[in-house]
């Protein structure tokens, strides 16, 4: 079991690493799509 | 059409939603709805080629403006594989997502309590195998979140750091434990193998998560996926539930994720029967210190 000590908190809202892209689907639902704007992958 | 009615015997919301028995039914990878859209192939619900993370309102929803909300969450462009199995970034990815999912919709006045939550397997009904979620921004509290709310009350604090704090104490049921969640089989888990993960400090939501917590909650809620697929050797299916904060304005409410896994051995399934469904009350055939440990080895085989 990891028993490391607990992380540092963080600061509440942190800015939010994700981008967005939205499109509209033919019978007009919302898709969203995500990716990393720090792109860790 | 959807239709709310209260049932006043249980004193609950029951949804009906008729058009949800014609929804997609177990489709091969060739059909899969949740895939990217391939040249020459039909449109699926996704209609690129790439993607990361991708969501979209559900084509037969439960909840809808305006009266709420029902999104599903495809966690990868890949078919085949499992949240558990993500590699750890994308499993982040997930996360945040997640959050930004909980800001948006509970932002809107007709959401008050937003749900992520993930049924995997068979056996708890999943109707498509591309690995995924959906998330519900429910037009009122529900019970469940309603009765952890009136167990603060009760209790004067946070009954989940109350809970958390025990067992760290107690540490028999402590399955994995990293630098900012703790997960365990609870003192009176209802289900055999159920497992609470839970953020160690104090949080209401994941809007009070940073970088470091994002990363050892995808830590910590794979450990737990991947414990479960060790534990009987086969894929592991549950139900995973992220509780947050009700966003009705009235507080209440500290992240943590529920599992509940259905089995009670490799080949035996947990029903939930007349002693649950007719009186309310589980009764468990494993102990959650036994279970803890049986969880904890499998976590620790694979060598975290």
């Amino acid at each position: 079991m990891d028993e490391r000590e607990p992380a540092e908190r963080a600061e509440p809202e942190e800015e939010c690493p994700l981008e967005r892209e939205e499109l509209a689907l033919p019978d007009g639902r919302r898709l969203i799509l995500y990716s990393r704007r720090d792109d860790p992958e | 059409m959807i239709e709310r009615r209260f049932n006043e015997l249980r004193g609950e919301d029951v949804i009906y939603a008729e058009h949800r028995q014609h929804r997609t039914y177990r489709t091969d990878a060739v059909d899969c709805p949740l895939c990217p859209t391939r040249p020459g192939r039909p449109q699926t619900e996704i209609p690129v080629e790439a993607f990361e993370v991708a969501v979209f309102e559900n084509r037969f929803p439960v909840f809808g403006p305006p009266d709420g909300a029902a999104e599903v969450i495809v966690y990868t462009p890949e078919h085949e594989g499992s949240f558990g199995g993500l590699p750890a970034e994308r499993a982040e990815t997930v996360i945040w997502v997640w959050r930004e999912r909980y800001r948006e919709l509970g932002a809107r006045p007709d959401v008050h309590y937003v749900m992520a939550f993930e049924n995997r397997g068979d056996v708890v009904g999943t109707t498509l195998h591309h690995p995924h979620g959906q998330i519900y921004g429910y037009p009122f509290v529900p019970p469940v979140p309603a009765a952890e709310r009136e167990a603060d009350r009760r209790l004067g604090a946070c009954t989940v750091c109350k809970l958390t704090d025990r067992e760290l104490t107690e540490g028999d049921r402590l399955v994995y434990v990293n630098g900012a969640f703790v997960s365990y089989v609870p003192y009176a888990a209802r289900w055999p193998y159920e497992v609470h993960v839970a953020a160690r400090e104090h949080r209401a939501s994941l809007l009070e998560l940073g970088r470091p917590e994002v990363r050892w909650l995808a830590d910590a809620v794979q450990a737990v996926a991947r414990g479960y697929d060790a534990l009987f050797d086969r894929p592991f299916p549950y139900m995973m539930c992220v509780h947050q904060a009700p966003t009705d304005g009235e507080g209440g409410g500290h992240l943590h994720v529920e599992f509940y896994p259905p089995l009670r051995a490799p080949d035996r399934v947990k029903y939930l029967a007349s002693g649950e469904q007719g009186a309310g009350t589980f009764s468990v055939d494993v102990m959650p210190e036994a279970a803890a440990s049986e969880l904890r080895a499998a976590v620790e085989r694979l060598g975290r």
